[in-house]
């Protein structure tokens, strides 16, 4: 048991290291065309879709939170993610703003019109999605690094003050976006893994 | 009474009371600080509506005025932040500002968020109160549910075993998504607030000034400091634009531009006086005694005024230069008389001069019971400089000028004086028959009656003022970027402590509630929804015990399968959440994250000296209203919340006083009839009257057909055409209609008033030069009318 849970931290420390080490490639001008290359590549379809796991850890409370479901992201309407476990529930962004959908149906709106920091919230994991470099620059700082099964992008808040709500954030992709980890300013992560990418 | 005179007091018992009455006078103003009054507000009456809460309206209204922003922009956001960082670093020691704000504080998310955390069980927005007081904890789970495993939750998740059901988190969103700080276009960009606009990146630094900035410009002005600096960085930097946005800004610019219109109008119309002066005496000594007369009576009005009234408005000074067309018709007549070569003048000039003068005074006296403070102040300055005037000619003139012994009459004088032209004026008017005189007089009063028909009396501020299209269009993009939809109608609300107020707003809020739903209003911006009052904070609080914790202080089954759920394996932490200590009321007092402690200088106004001793204020703004948004129809029957609308309420009062004050000026008038009619008899008293009165009408009915609004300062106008209009038909009366000399005068008179009167029709302040109009088509109605009044 006390073996598993070395192997597990070890595991652990591995992830965090493997991807904290985008960190120590900053984006330069060779690497910039590479990394535009990449995610048009990556994001070069009118629409993708496919199945997600997150998984929240509370490095705190030594806890972790994990749900499931499907995606489906498309240039035209935005982003649906379809939570199905633990519970069904609805998340839609797209330039109008964030809808909420739980599994009762009842939807909760934050227009961005009313809203202009869910707006910007809803820039921000759009340009994440989207591959949308130019948004994604003028908020973060860019890393970039190839790995062995394609690249690795670090993004760094250009906030100090969103920095201490997301500390960075981790895009790792081959063909697809295959991961995404979001970690906050307590240094708790969030991961996204994707599979089963469907393009249209 | 038919034979006024002055003739048996002693000329040296005469000057000794001239002394006696300025020395008084001067000497109680003197007594007093001096202190000059430029806050724009103050001169605003109060109407009925927010009598009650005046001194907590004018308290928000000076703090308001305080706050000014500047949008720094450029294609470039970096050149648009250093430059904004420039300003910032050249103004921030400024002992006139009390605090500059350009770089948002990093950890101010953070410790709103804490705030809220720590009073998680108390502080909450509506719809977790009422899911609470409904007992839903389905709805409290859920929510919390959704924040733990929802994608994109940016909810901190590392106090879960201490708060499970994320009600810090609920409370933090609810303040965020109410905020008036999250409206805005404007988002962090660099450590600086910027936002976006038709190409261009603004950066937002804005400033408190201190409470001792005048409004008024004047050298060494702080916004004279800040336009200084922003003119040298718009030329290090190209294509740099700044929009500046604050009533200071708009109060300095107009107080700027009034002192260079008060130069240029007094030196134009003050040149052409005294040249008109020089060309029918032509001699110095009567001008320079005028003009010394006039500085007299202007020090000693603006003496005794201060010792009334304890500080003079600046507006006092633009309208009082009008003394100095009143009381030179004084100093006309007796050097007119003088000049033709009369002897012992004052007793020929007095009785006509004292009627004049107690009847002008008359009508300044109305004006004191208006009940707007600056009309009476300009009554009471008007009314002494006209008293100090009045005893110049009559006491000391008399003493000093005037040719006591008959000998000393010189045969031939009247050539000395231009008479040619009250010659051809006279022939005029000795063509026409007495009966034609008669029927003229009625056609013309009947043809002014459709136009007073069409009168509308009525006061619109807004009309009044027009901002530069610079300050226009910088007001509209500062609006524009923070989105904030305050309107013009708002509440003020009253208790007599913290507590009561916010309990208050609570009502309030829900009634505003109820007009958001029915689409009145988007929303609408109380403290008491980021802070409520401790009476709902303990009911919150009490309500989620309840709900939460079974009677032995234990977590309720329900509460403890959601623990396990979520992988709470101790819930000690959630429970001591609910002990006591934890259960104190927040209170405006305490220390305040920033960003509360924003909507709290926004909102609350604190406590006021009142009649009934000191109570507490706060605003309470609606946002976005509609154009069916009736802010008195809300208030209506809640105690201690008033609807005010200052524009509209202004408005209001000022169309109210400007009829009181022609009602009072008509009082006025029937008085001044009646003593005519007891110094004369009643047909002259109605010759006498019909002059002024004709002519009041007469400007009445020009507005009403020229479809111009008879606002306030047009009714000033014709208050005063009544007070000097009376005086040249007084003096025809008295002088009679064929006398050159009494015509010269006259004329002179009319001349002198209608150059400085009608001077003020060049200002750009709209008020002025209505004003000015008004007088102006008085006053010349007046004269042409006046010799109809004279002795056949």
């Amino acid at each position: 048991m006390t073996c598993l849970r070395l192997l597990a931290i070890l595991v652990g420390l591995g992830v965090t290291l493997s991807s904290a080490a985008v960190f120590d490639n900053p984006v330069n001008e060779k690497s910039k065309q590479e990394l535009s290359q990449v995610l048009t590549q990556v994001t070069s379809y009118d629409e993708v879709s496919g199945d997600f796991k997150q998984i929240k850890t509370i490095k705190k409370l030594n806890r972790e939170f994990v749900s499931s479901g499907t995606f489906r992201i498309s240039k035209k309407s935005g982003i649906v993610w379809s939570m199905q476990k633990p519970f069904v529930s609805e998340m839609t962004v797209n330039d109008s703003g964030i809808f909420e959908r739980s599994a009762n149906g009842t939807v909760k709106t934050i227009s961005t019109k009313d809203n202009p920091v869910f707006a910007q919230f809803s820039k921000v994991i759009q340009a994440v999605f989207f591959g949308n470099l130019s948004e994604l620059e003028s908020r973060f700082s860019l890393f970039y690094e190839k790995t062995p099964n394609g690249s690795r992008i670090g993004l760094v808040p250009r906030e100090a003050t969103i920095r201490k709500v997301v500390a960075n954030i981790v895009m790792e992709m081959s063909a697809n976006l295959d991961k995404v980890v979001i970690t906050d300013g307590e240094g708790s992560p969030v991961t996204y893994e994707f599979t089963n990418h469907k393009r249209k | 009474m038919k034979h006024l005179s002055l003739n048996s007091l002693n000329v040296k018992i005469g000057v000794l009371l001239w002394f006696v009455v300025h020395a008084v006078l001067i000497a109680l103003g003197v007594s007093v600080p001096w202190k000059m009054n430029s806050d724009l507000y103050s001169i605003l009456p109060d109407s009925s509506e927010t009598k009650n809460v005046s001194a907590a309206e004018k308290k928000l209204s000076a703090r308001t005025m305080r706050n000014i922003s500047v949008l720094v922009g450029h294609e470039n956001f970096e050149v648009a932040r250093a430059a904004a960082v420039a300003l910032d670093s050249l103004l921030k020691e400024n002992a006139s500002l009390e605090e500059t704000r350009l770089f948002v504080d990093e950890n101010s998310l953070n410790e709103t968020r804490s705030f809220f955390y720590k009073n998680r069980y108390l502080i909450q927005g509506k719809p977790v109160r009422e899911a609470v007081a409904t007992g839903n904890l389905e709805s409290l789970k859920n929510k919390a549910l959704q924040k733990i495993y929802g994608s994109f939750s940016m909810s901190d998740l590392n106090r879960l075993d201490e708060d499970p059901f994320l009600l810090g988190e609920s409370s933090f969103d609810y303040f965020a998504n109410h905020s008036p700080l999250m409206s805005g276009s404007f988002e962090i960009l660099d450590g600086v607030l910027a936002a976006t606009d038709s190409g261009m990146t603004y950066v937002m630094w804005s400033a408190v000034l201190s409470e001792n900035v005048s409004a008024m410009a004047s050298d060494g002005h702080v916004l004279e400091r800040l336009n200084g600096v922003l003119d040298s960085l718009k030329q290090a930097n190209a294509g740099l634009t700044f929009a500046k946005s604050g009533a200071m800004f708009h109060s300095y610019e107009s107080s700027g531009m009034a002192k260079s219109e008060i130069a240029w109008i007094s030196g134009v119309s003050i040149t052409l006086i005294l040249l008109l002066l020089l060309f029918v005496y032509r001699s110095p000594l009567p001008i320079v005694a005028t003009v010394s007369t006039i500085a007299l009576s202007a020090f000693t009005a603006l003496s005794f005024t201060w010792f009334v009234f304890e500080d003079i408005h600046v507006f006092t000074f633009v309208f009082g230069t009008t003394v100095i067309g009143v009381s030179i018709d004084y100093a006309v007549h007796f050097f007119t008389s003088l000049k033709s070569g009369k002897c012992n003048v004052r007793s020929i000039i007095f009785k006509g001069l004292l009627l004049g003068f107690l009847t002008t005074e008359l009508s300044y006296l109305a004006l004191t019971f208006a009940g707007f403070p600056l009309l009476r102040q300009m009554a009471v300055f008007s009314m002494v400089g006209l008293l100090s005037s009045f005893l110049s000619i009559t006491l000391l003139f008399h003493a000093v000028f005037d040719k006591r012994d008959s000998s000393e009459t010189i045969a031939n004088v009247p050539t000395n004086l231009p008479l040619a032209i009250p010659e051809r004026f006279l022939k005029w008017y000795s063509v026409l028959p007495q009966k034609g005189v008669r029927w003229a007089l009625i056609v013309f009063a009947l043809a002014l009656i459709p136009g007073l028909g069409m009168l509308c009396v009525h006061t619109d501020l807004e009309s009044l003022y027009s901002m530069s299209p610079e300050s226009k269009a910088a007001e509209s993009l500062a609006a524009r970027l923070n989105n904030l939809g305050v309107s013009s109608n708002y509440f003020i609300v009253e208790g007599s402590s913290e507590e009561e107020v916010l309990e208050r707003e609570e009502l309030l809020s829900e009634r505003l509630g109820l007009a958001e739903s029915d689409s009145l209003l988007q929303s609408h911006l109380a403290l008491s929804n980021f802070i409520p009052s401790a009476k709902t904070q303990l009911a919150t609080s009490a309500s989620i015990k309840r709900l939460l914790l079974d009677s032995a202080n234990l977590p309720v089954p329900a509460v403890q399968s959601y623990l396990a759920e979520i992988g709470v394996q101790k819930d000690s932490q959630f429970v001591a959440g609910f002990s006591p200590s934890q259960i104190t009321p927040a209170s405006l007092s305490e220390k305040l994250p920033p960003t509360l402690r924003l909507i709290l200088q926004m909102l609350w106004i604190g406590p006021v000296e009142t009649s009934t001793g000191t109570q507490f204020y706060s605003a309470v703004l609606p946002l976005h209203v509609s154009a069916q948004f009736d802010a008195q129809k809300i208030a209506g029957d809640m105690p201690h919340v008033y609807a005010v609308n200052k524009i509209k309420n202004v408005n209001a009062s000022l169309t109210k006083i400007s009829r009181m004050s022609l009602a009072l000026v008509g009082i006025a008038y029937l008085v001044v009839f009646l003593v005519l009619v007891a110094v004369y008899k009643l047909s002259v008293a109605l010759k006498i009257i019909r002059t002024p009165v004709l002519s009041s009408l007469f400007v009445a009915a020009f507005f009403g057909y020229a479809g111009i609004d008879f606002n306030f300062f047009a009714i000033v106008g014709v208050i005063l055409t009544l007070g000097i209009g009376i005086d040249y038909a007084l003096f025809f009366w008295e002088g009679g209609r064929n006398n050159l000399v009494t015509v010269l005068a006259v004329m002179l008179s009319a001349m002198t008033t209608l150059i400085s009167f009608g001077s003020l029709v060049c200002s750009a302040f709209v008020p002025v030069s209505t004003f000015g109009f008004a007088v102006l088509l008085g006053i010349a109605c007046c004269f042409l009318l006046s010799p109809l009044s004279g002795k056949r």
